[in-house]
This record gives structure tokens, C-alpha cells and sequence, in this order.
């Protein structure tokens, strides 16, 4: 009896001890929760982390800092209307390729911002990114791969007054590596016809209106032109840069059409050889889409359109705007080779994209023509030109004709065929791959991807690229293997002979291992890097030849 | 409320913007100012496969005819096989064409220099486009000298034998140990050089970088703190290659603050062959 009631008590004893735990987890939940008031944290974290090695076969150098890493973790709280959050970058040091400003501050706080929205106002403090329509005179925007912020530090609001009408205002700084530069401020507002009018509301045809503004200030300053007289003058240069851009967005049934202009008053710079023209861009999209076909017809003119923080600064950084490049966004690697990059000096530029599939099991065809070419100018004096929207020169800097079919055959087999012809002006584009002003290029690409046993697929992929000037001709050979949804196994080789300035022919090998687990993804990668450029819509960053052993890692949560 | 928007709008607009009539675009600079002793140095990265580095030489060149011998270049060709790797064939004689080096690729990772070309002004850690050139050289140039740099240089069979003499006139303080570095250079090197219009056989580089005559950093001569009046004598010397044209060398003497590499003063002679 007595044992029994020993037990009976002990058992009491643990049970209360487990209700009192439970009660005190809960409480410290519901404290926490009170705290977060009900909202929720989400985020990510990519690792990206090289060894570098000496290979001098293929122009990679020795370098003294063997190890580099570019990482970054972004958190964010968002709780009903109020949101808030923060990214960390770390360059410890930078990877090559990346500029070497980034290591200057080995980590930090490069993004951070508090924000708060309802059904009439949206405001932010802190540091945002920003478009106004195409980005033609604003686009402020962030990309990993290439080494790209351009985040402004200060305030925005968008305000929702009546339906159909959107404004926004910004104002603030923007960044420069771990700087930030300058002075920016802005207005955009867009009116959606159909919202606005009610007659409008049940038409098929939907109209959108917008306009906007951009203002940069810099400090004038003494810049010396020494003129070919060997004459000495110095520039009056103007401190606020204004621009202004105005856009029509029309859809109906399948068709669209979009047009955007765009002006900048004068804008003396050193990439513009200080000239006090005023600058001026066109962009037209008209599309048709229906079931099993699509096509698009775009059209740009690009007159002087480089708008930057600092008059004195080149290269990618430093933008606040940006200018679409009317070309493809090749997957296939041998295509991507000789990628074309937006000349914001003068450049015009066409593209014809067209899909469509034959039935519902039928294949699927692609057809894609771009062309950009010099914008024509006839000089007036030293530090002015005229020059004509779509006047088009004789220079001839980027043709991209492709086309290609992909079937599935059946449930295990899936093809794709493509060829590609190219034309690349090297003298434009300022790169330097072999021999030649331009180089002309045929490129050919097969795809075959097998799927079996559910979640297995062996892909094989084989590209041939043959080129007058540049770097001779080029053979590429992928087996790809994937088993769903964890791993991934992969085995390349480009292989580049007859180039005229190698004596012997060279192979680029490279091996992958990825894991993916949830959220996460880790990829180990060794082999061999060739020197090019990586673009992303016209924007573009060198990368330098580089051999040894890869790390990536990215989560979200 | 209406007209107060729209009011508001146009000032923003119209008060955010400057237009400059035609008139008043530029004007002559003023004489340029009373040289005080001041050399400037201006390091240029450059690249037989740059594009658009002929540019910045013909820029130098216009610069060179303002400031004349107060102005000392060095062409540095850095190993980044993209700008530097020889174009075409190699000439009748043989001779290498290759003008860059692993030291000139130590000064472009000091720098952090990712693009060509680009200017070094007084080893400033200040990347300069060809445009900004005039604006920073006269800067330095208007500057007092703190410091008089002799050096001379004479060469038998591939020895350059280098003496340098250094006499402050003021008191210096600087932020690390004064150093002193000297540079073989050679001029009028025919290339084949990638251009705005194409590849130009026989093209003219001047004021190439061909290698120290010291460590990168130089040797040390002083202290960080050097009093009005101290003088210094330091002698080196170098190897010369046998393809370097010796009636067309130099040497470039760079007295500098060890702490932040910039230059104090700098000197060039011609190299005396005998």
C-alpha cells in the first residue's frame, strides 16, 4: 500500500513538474510571440568561396591570397503592414573578379531598413531599391552574381490617393561599395486608366499612363580639357542633372504595345568625353500572344543616356539608371561566350522573339533575331553633336540569330536543337578574346535528357562553336546526372582549338556536386574557369581565368 | 490645393536642374602656376590589348607638352594575360615583345586596379580615368617641394650603376619610414598594339616599366621624421636584359612615405651608356 502510494506520488510529483514545464514553455513562447507580435522572421544566407590556384596554361595567376569569400545574410521582420530587415556582406577577401573595393571593410552592414504600408501610404526608411518604368532614368537594383548595389540610403513613400493612381517620391544617397555617394531624389506617378474611369473598368482594353522625374546632385568642380592644341580650358559643369521620362502601357485581348521616353539634360562626363549634349532614349515593345504562340518586336535608341553619380566615375558602378540590351539571355554556356554589353554612349538596337508549339504534344519552336548597331552622330564643335533617335551608323556592334526546337517525346525522352549565329564587335565592347575586330560565330547545341525510375535523369548536352577571329573553335560536352530532390552530379569539358594564339589546343574541365536539402542547397565545384565576362541584361563584370576548387552555399528560411 | 501641387511640382522640377548656355560651357585656364620644385609622378597601367589605353597615352603625351620634364611617366604593363598578351607574330629580329612583368602586377593588386587603362598620380591610391590626369597633376604640380632628388646613371656592359643624393629643405613628418625606389624604364619600344582602329604593327611605347633596381618598395634611407637641411646619398644598381635598347633607358628615382607609399619627390635620367 504503502509502494503504491509512493508511486502515486512521484507520479504526481513528475506530472506537476511536466505540466509546470510545459506551462513556463508556453509562457516563454507566448512572451516571445507577444514580442514578436505575432509576426515573422525570414531570410537567407549564400556562401560563395573559391581556392585559387596558379595555371598558366590557361592565364591564371598566382595569387597571394589563396582563399576568398563573398558572402551575405539578409533577415527581415514583417508584422501586418510594418516590415524591417537588414543584410550583412562579408569579402574576406574579395573573390577575383569582384572589384577590390568590396574587401576595403572585410564585413558589414550594407543593407538596413524599417518600412510600413497600408492601402493608401507605403514608406520606407533606410536603405531600398526602386524602379521607374523601364529604369531608364532610375533602376536601383541588386545582383549577387554580378558584384551590382546600387541601394539608396534614405526615404521613399508611395502613396495610393485615389484607385488607378500611384505616386511615389524618393530621396537619399546611394551606395558605393561601403560608401555612399552623391544625391538622388525623384517622382514617379502612374495612372491605370481603367482603374480611374468608370466607363473604362469593364473594357478589355486596359490603358496605363506613366511619368516620371530624377534629379542627381555632385558638387561642381575644376575638370581641365586639354584640347589637341595642347590648349588648356576648364569646364563650367553643372551640379544638378534632371531627367525626365514619360511612358503608355496598352494591353488588349492578346496584344501589348509599351513605349518609353526619355531625356536627360546636359551631362558633361568622362564617359561621355564631357560633352554638353543633352541625352535622350526610346524603347518600344509590341507583342501578340495566344494559345501556342507568342512573338514580341522590340525597338530601342540610346543617345547619352549614361546617368552616374560621380561625372568622373566608368565601368558598371555608380548607375542610376539603366538601359536594357534588346538581346537573348542564352542558358547555353558556348552562346554566352561573347555576351553584349548596353553602350550607354549611342547605340540602337531591334529584336524579334517568337515561340510556338505545334498541338499540345507537338514540339516547341523558338526564334529569336536582335541587332544593335552605332547610333550615327556628326560632330558640331568640340564638346557637342547632332545626332537622330534610331539613326543608325555603319558600325555594326551585336547580331544574335537563333533558333531552337524542343520535344518531349514521351514521359523519359526530351530533345533540344539549336543553332546560333553571332556577330561581335570587339573593338566595342572593349574585351579582347584572340584576334580581330569582330568575330563572327556559328554555334551549335544539342540536348538530350533522359528520365527513369521516377526520380532520376541523366541529361547530355554537346555544343560546337565555330568562329572567324577570336579565340578559334570551341567543343563543349556536359553529362549531368540528378536524382530528385537531393543530388546533383555533374561533368563538363570546353575544349578550345585552333585558336591562333595558343600552340596547343585546351581543355576547360569542371566538376559539380550539389546537395539539396529543404531550404538548402551546398554545391562543391572543381576545375578550370576560362576569362570572360558574366551579364545580366547589358550589365557585365569580368571574370579572370581561374582554376581550383568552388564552394557554394545558400539557405532560406 | 490643385494649384499648390502643381506649383510644387514645377519648382522641384525646374530648381533640380542646371542647364549651361553655350556660352559659358568652358574658358581658358590661367598660366599655370609658379613651379616650386615639385615633380609629379604619374604611374600609367596600360596594355598592348587595351583598346583604349592609346587614348591615355596621346592624353600624356598633351601633358608632357604642358608640364614638360616636371612630369615623369612610368608605363606599367601588368601580367593580366587579357591586356597583355602579344599580338600577331614576333618580329624579324626575335625579339620579345611581351612588356609585361610580375613586378608591374604587384603595383596593379596594390592598387587594386581591375580595369585599363588607369592612372596612379604620386602613388595616390586614387584610381585616375585620362580625363582626370590635368586636374591632379597640376595639383601636385603647384606644390612646394620639401625635397631636392639628384640621381644619375651610367651603364657598362649590363650593369647601370645609380647614384641618388637627397637633401630635404624643410622638416618632414611623415606617417612611416622614407624610402627611396628606383625603376629601370626604356623608351621608344616598337609593339604590336591593339587599337580604337584596329591592330597597329610597329606601334610607339614610351616610359616602359622594365624592372626595379631595388625592392618594390625600395630600401630605407630614413626615418618618418626628417629634419630642414638632412642630406642623403644612396647608391644602387641593376642587370639589364640584352633586348632593352640601351641608348633609349632611364631610371626613375622615387623618394616616398613608406606608411602610405605616397611620393615625397621623384627624379629621371637618362641612362649614360659608355
Amino acid at each position: 500500500m504503502k509502494k503504491v502510494s509512493l508511486v502515486i506520488f512521484v507520479s504526481c510529483i513528475f506530472v506537476s513538474c511536466a505540466l509546470s514545464f510545459t506551462a513556463i514553455a508556453v509562457a516563454q513562447e507566448n512572451k516571445f510571440a507577444a514580442i514578436l507580435g505575432g509576426g515573422t522572421i525570414s531570410g537567407g544566407v549564400q556562401i560563395d568561396a573559391q581556392v585559387y590556384q596558379k595555371d598558366t596554361a590557361i592565364g591564371a595567376q598566382d595569387v597571394d591570397e589563396k582563399f576568398r569569400t563573398n558572402s551575405f545574410a539578409n533577415i527581415q521582420y514583417i508584422n501586418g503592414g510594418f516590415s524591417a530587415g537588414m543584410r550583412i556582406e562579408a569579402y574576406i577577401p574579395q573573390m577575383l573578379g569582384y572589384d577590390a573595393r568590396y574587401s576595403a571593410k572585410k564585413a558589414g552592414i550594407a543593407n538596413y531598413f524599417a518600412r510600413y504600408g497600408n492601402d493608401f501610404v507605403d514608406v520606407t526608411a533606410g536603405t531600398f531599391y526602386e524602379q521607374f518604368g523601364s529604369g531608364l532614368i532610375l533602376r536601383s537594383y541588386q545582383d549577387w552574381n554580378l558584384g551590382m548595389d546600387n541601394s539608396i540610403l534614405g526615404a521613399r513613400a508611395v502613396v495610393t490617393p485615389y484607385s488607378g493612381i500611384t505616386l511615389k517620391g524618393i530621396v537619399g544617397t546611394e551606395r558605393y561599395f561601403w560608401e555612399y555617394k552623391g544625391m538622388v531624389r525623384g517622382g514617379d506617378m502612374e495612372l491605370s486608366l481603367n482603374d480611374m474611369i468608370t466607363p473604362m473598368q469593364d473594357m478589355n482594353t486596359r490603358i496605363t499612363l506613366g511619368g516620371s522625374f530624377v534629379s542627381k546632385y555632385q558638387k561642381s568642380e575644376d575638370v581641365y580639357r586639354v584640347d589637341t592644341s595642347g590648349n588648356v580650358n576648364v569646364l563650367n559643369l553643372p551640379a544638378n542633372v534632371a531627367s525626365f521620362a514619360t511612358r503608355l502601357n496598352i494591353e488588349s485581348g492578346g496584344f501589348t504595345f509599351s513605349g518609353e521616353y526619355a531625356r536627360k539634360v546636359n551631362d558633361p562626363s568622362a564617359e561621355n568625353s564631357w560633352t554638353y549634349n543633352p541625352g535622350q532614349a526610346l524603347l518600344f515593345n509590341v507583342g501578340y500572344s495566344m494559345k501556342g504562340f507568342g512573338i514580341l518586336l522590340s525597338a530601342k535608341s540610346i543617345d547619352n543616356m549614361g546617368y552616374r553619380l560621380d561625372r568622373n566615375e566608368l565601368g558598371q558602378f555608380g548607375m542610376i539608371n539603366y538601359m536594357p540590351a534588346l538581346t537573348r539571355q542564352h542558358v547555353y554556356t558556348l552562346p554566352s561566350l561573347y555576351p553584349y554589353a548596353t553602350q550607354p554612349n549611342g547605340e540602337v538596337g531591334f529584336q524579334i522573339d517568337a515561340q510556338w508549339k505545334t498541338g499540345k504534344k507537338g514540339p516547341s519552336f523558338h526564334l529569336n533575331a536582335s541587332y544593335t548597331g552605332g547610333l550615327k552622330k556628326t560632330i558640331t564643335d568640340d564638346l557637342t553633336y547632332k545626332a537622330t533617335p534610331f539613326g543608325l551608323d555603319s558600325n555594326i556592334y551585336f547580331v544574335d540569330i537563333n533558333f531552337d526546337v524542343s520535344h518531349k517525346f514521351n514521359k523519359n525522352w526530351k530533345a533540344t536543337l539549336m543553332y546560333m549565329y553571332e556577330i561581335f564587335n570587339q573593338e566595342i565592347s572593349g574585351t579582347h578574346y584572340g584576334e580581330g575586330k569582330t568575330i563572327n560565330a556559328h554555334i551549335v547545341v544539342g540536348e538530350v535528357t533522359y528520365s527513369f525510375l521516377k526520380k532520376h535523369a541523366l541529361r547530355l548536352e554537346a555544343q560546337y562553336m565555330h568562329t572567324r577571329g577570336g579565340e578559334g573553335e570551341w567543343l563543349m560536352g556536359t553529362l549531368e546526372y540528378t536524382f530528385a530532390p537531393k543530388w546533383f552530379f555533374s561533368l563538363s569539358d570546353q575544349f578550345n582549338f585552333k585558336n591562333p594564339s595558343r600552340e596547343k589546343p585546351l581543355h576547360y574541365y569542371y566538376a559539380t556536386v550539389a546537395f539539396v536539402h529543404d531550404a538548402t542547397r551546398i554545391a562543391l565545384s572543381y576545375g578550370r574557369v576560362r576569362q570572360g565576362v558574366v551579364c545580366a541584361g547589358g550589365v557585365c563584370r569580368e571574370l579572370p581565368a581561374s582554376n581550383g576548387l568552388m564552394l557554394t552555399l545558400t539557405t532560406n528560411f | 490645393m490643385r494649384q499648390i501641387l502643381i506649383i510644387s511640382i514645377s519648382l522641384l522640377i525646374f530648381t533640380a536642374c542646371d542647364i549651361i548656355p553655350e556660352n559659358e560651357r568652358e574658358k581658358p585656364s590661367e598660366n599655370l602656376p609658379t613651379w616650386k620644385g615639385q615633380y609629379v609622378l604619374l604611374e600609367d597601367f596600360t596594355g598592348v590589348r587595351c583598346v583604349n589605353c592609346p587614348a591615355a597615352a596621346e592624353q600624356i603625351e598633351v601633358l608632357k607638352g604642358v608640364f614638360g620634364d616636371k612630369l615623369i611617366v612610368v608605363g606599367l604593363h601588368p601580367q593580366t594575360s587579357a591586356f597583355n598578351r602579344p599580338i600577331g607574330n614576333p618580329d624579324s629580329n626575335g625579339n620579345n615583345r611581351d612588356l609585361s612583368n610580375a613586378q608591374a602586377e604587384e603595383f596593379r593588386e596594390f592598387f587594386g586596379i581591375e580595369s585599363l587603362p588607369k592612372g596612379i598620380i604620386m602613388q595616390k591610391k586614387e584610381l585616375l580615368e585620362k580625363d582626370q590626369f590635368y586636374s591632379e597633376v597640376i595639383q601636385h604640380y603647384a606644390r612646394n617641394a620639401i625635397a631636392l632628388l639628384d640621381v644619375s646613371a651610367n651603364l657598362t656592359d649590363s650593369t647601370v650603376t645609380i647614384t641618388n643624393s637627397i637633401t630635404f629643405t624643410d622638416n618632414y613628418d611623415g606617417q612611416g619610414n622614407t624610402n627611396l625606389s628606383l625603376i629601370i624604364v626604356e623608351d621608344s619600344i616598337l609593339v604590336t598594339q591593339l587599337t580604337p582602329d584596329g591592330v597597329v604593327q610597329n606601334y610607339r611605347q614610351d616610359h616602359v616599366f622594365r624592372k626595379m633596381a631595388t625592392p618594390i618598395w625600395g630600401n630605407q634611407i630614413a626615418g618618418s621624421k626628417i629634419a630642414k637641411n638632412s642630406t642623403f646619398n644612396y647608391g644602387g644598381s641593376a642587370t639589364i636584359a640584352g633586348e632593352w635598347k640601351r641608348n633609349y633607358l632611364g631610371v626613375v628615382a622615387i623618394l616616398f612615405d613608406n606608411g602610405t607609399k605616397e611620393v615625397i619627390q621623384a627624379a629621371y635620367t637618362h641612362i649614360i651608356h659608355k
